[in-house]
């Protein structure tokens, strides 16, 4: 397994851990105030930049973190805006099918369901360069659906925005998957067959039942994979490829800024940035599922 | 009329039931636990497939495994209380209480059973339960803004009542409804489903390991052991079955007989009922003449006497003749007397019945203390 590989498993490893193991124990930890301490915390390090130049310099801070304090140029604006909208696109685009597959993997009786699961999970094991480049092969120029799309509906997803967030939703699928489908398995059946003896049809069920009650492992599937989904490397550069403005978001820009001579700053302000978008998505995940929670009455 | 006749094997286990009770009226199924009591009522509500089925309600066919028919859950207008309430948690108690009802009434919208004028007023008047009436008779005024998790068990069992009976079935199903609770508990809600009893025509089948709630509630009993249809029919017969003994225990056997109260003695709680040929001064609070009572005489408290007594403190002397005479124990034998309509049984030593020469035919009279009927009797409705 590859270098990338790795980062990606433990990434997901950590995810599982953080998220999903605390959100499926549930109730029974007293929250801790957490989410305040931890926000400060985290725009500790933002404040030399929120601080304008006519602070007294003094309480100016020194050295690197000085220099780094510079105001966001449009290209590092650029890779945020980028970022933010890849990452969007993604969960989007992907929650439906996450739910449609989470929902198969827990109540579907079928032959395949082992496959489906492997082939949902694979993400998490593979390279991500690999999976770029599957995509690559898929959905490229000359790729059986790339083609077919490019000649018949005029979407060109290589190279694209639209290229790249589809390469992020892959990549962060099994992470919503995984964690609407605990949403799912915590769902008592009987509810559903207590719905059905009230004259509740399959997908009225669906709707009235399942889905308010999995509304929690929703939210923290999707902020997870949004936030998981700002910071995608390997796929992304393999299938979409780094380009300023249209492909490079965060973590892109940051390789770029750190094989250039020079891109210390931009570097060190790139990494910053994306530690804190990742910290208050994950805090956000937390936060409302937490709320979403007391809404269903757990 | 309700007519179920079900198969079904399950690694180990083997239903194969088959009764026929009359509707309305509370037919109960009782058995001791893992007899197959479950697994039938959710075959005859469609949310279990059977091996082999044939179900008809009323005229209309549900389940005909021969003739390919499967109506499913969702049409067949079959209420379910489950044992755990299952209220949603997401909805508060009247949200829960609309689910069914609002779906019926989609489904009369849909398949215009309404009448041409289909007015909103038309559509309150075709159904036969109403929110206000539900709320008023579970009690449930407090509760309609409060969700499932604020309940208590008796009331989310109450909430889970109304909201079957709001979904305006033909046939109400309730798989142990009082079994989660505690003694209290049940004392709370078992009058609740006395009132729907007597105040609501709907059929019901109502699932129990518990034979007081069957004595309160049932006016027909389906006994089932391992998967089987022992015996089946009114109360007052099923009561005499040898087969009752082994799953209520020794203690807890004897006849049940209903009869229809003729005085009240309001300052001690006694009241008269005739019972067969004769009548019976039973302990039953609040009752008034005319209404129908249930007793039950437990077989160990019954005692037989060849000529009439003089001089007893026994309120009840009936006359009867014995019927049969079975062994029960080692050392005891159980008697079944007929007094004039009715049956009661009677536990007495074989040594008693060699001594008093018990036999099928002999004329006896049956001596039942009034105070051995306290906790056992049973307001069953008026008239």
């Amino acid at each position: 397994m590859t270098a990338a590989g790795r980062k990606v498993l433990s990434r997901g490893a950590a995810a599982r851990d953080g998220i999903f193991v605390r959100w499926r124990a549930g109730r029974a930890v007293t929250a801790p105030k957490y989410p305040p301490e931890y926000i400060a915390a985290a725009f500790a390090f933002w404040q030399p930049w929120a601080a304008t130049c006519e602070s007294p310099p003094a309480q100016q801070p020194k050295g690197y973190v000085r220099d780094a304090a510079m105001h966001l140029t449009p290209a590092e604006l650029d890779a945020l805006r980028l970022s933010l909208s890849v990452a969007a696109r993604s969960v989007l685009f992907s929650l439906p099918f996450a739910i449609l597959i989470a929902w198969l993997l827990t109540r579907g009786r079928f032959a395949g369901r082992w496959l489906l699961d492997a082939l949902v999970h694979l993400p998490l094991v593979l390279p991500p360069v690999a999976v770029g480049y599957v995509l690559l092969l898929l959905f490229g120029h000359k790729g059986p659906i790339g083609g077919w799309l490019e000649t018949h509906v005029g979407i060109q997803l290589a190279f694209s925005t639209a290229g790249a967030a589809l390469a992020t939703a892959v990549m962060a699928f099994p992470l919503m998957v995984r964690s609407i489908r605990l949403a799912l398995e915590n769902v008592d059946p009987g509810l559903e067959a207590a719905a059905r003896t009230l004259g509740a049809k399959p997908l009225d069920r669906f709707v009235t039942i399942t889905l308010p009650l999995i509304v929690p492992g929703v939210i923290a599937g999707a902020v997870t994979a949004f936030a998981a989904g700002l910071g995608e490397f390997g796929a992304v550069i393999t299938f979409a490829s780094n380009i300023p403005g249209i492909t490079r978001t965060i973590p892109l820009a940051l390789y770029t800024a750190i094989q250039s001579p020079g891109g210390d700053d931009q570097a060190l302000r790139l990494a910053v940035m994306s530690f804190v978008l990742g910290l208050i998505g994950l805090l956000l995940a937390e936060l409302l599922a937490r709320r979403a929670r007391q809404l269903v009455g757990r | 009329m309700l007519k179920v006749k079900i198969a079904k094997r399950r690694d180990g286990f083997a239903l194969d039931a088959q009764f026929e009770v009359p509707t309305p009226g509370v037919v109960a199924l009782f058995g001791r636990s893992g007899c197959g009591k479950t697994t039938a009522v959710n075959i005859i509500s469609g949310l279990l497939a059977a091996d082999s089925a044939y179900i008809e309600l009323d005229g209309h066919v549900l389940t005909d495994t021969t003739a390919g028919i499967a109506i499913p859950p969702e049409q067949r207008r079959i209420g379910y209380v489950f044992q755990d309430g299952r209220l949603f948690p997401h909805m508060s108690v009247l949200r829960n209480l609309e689910y069914g009802l609002e779906r019926t009434r989609a489904s009369q919208l849909t398949h215009g059973t309404l009448s041409a004028r289909g007015s909103s007023a038309g559509l309150a008047s075709r159904l036969a339960i109403t929110v206000d009436q539900i709320v008023s008779l579970l009690g449930l005024e407090q509760l309609l803004r409060r969700q499932p998790y604020q309940l208590s068990g008796g009331e989310r069992q109450r909430v889970s009542l109304g909201r079957a009976l709001l979904s305006q079935p033909a046939l109400l199903l309730l798989d142990e409804p009082l079994a989660a609770l505690d003694a209290a508990r049940r004392e709370e809600v078992l009058p609740y489903l006395e009132r729907l009893r007597d105040n609501l025509s709907i059929p019901m089948v109502y699932v129990s390991h518990q034979f007081e709630e069957v004595l309160q509630l049932a006016t027909h009993v389906v006994l089932m052991d391992a998967g089987h249809v022992v015996a089946q029919g009114p109360l007052s017969q099923v009561s005499l079955v040898p087969q009752l003994r082994a799953i209520v225990g020794p203690d807890s056997v004897g006849a049940v007989v209903d009869g229809v109260v003729t005085s009240v003695d309001t300052s001690c709680g006694m009241a008269v009922i005739s019972v067969g040929s004769g009548l019976l001064n039973v302990s039953v609070p609040r009752v008034s003449v005319g209404d129908r009572v249930r007793v039950q005489l437990l077989a160990r408290d019954i005692i037989l006497a060849t000529e009439e007594p003089r001089g007893l403190s026994v309120r009840n002397q009936l006359r009867g003749v014995i019927t049969s005479v079975v062994d029960d124990e080692d050392d005891a034998r159980l008697v079944t007397v007929d007094v004039g309509g009715a049956n009661v049984l009677s536990r007495v030593t074989r040594g008693a019945v060699e001594a008093l020469s018990l036999q099928s035919g002999s004329s006896v009279w049956v001596l039942v203390k009034a105070v051995s009927t306290r906790g056992h009797a049973f307001r069953l409705g008026s008239g």
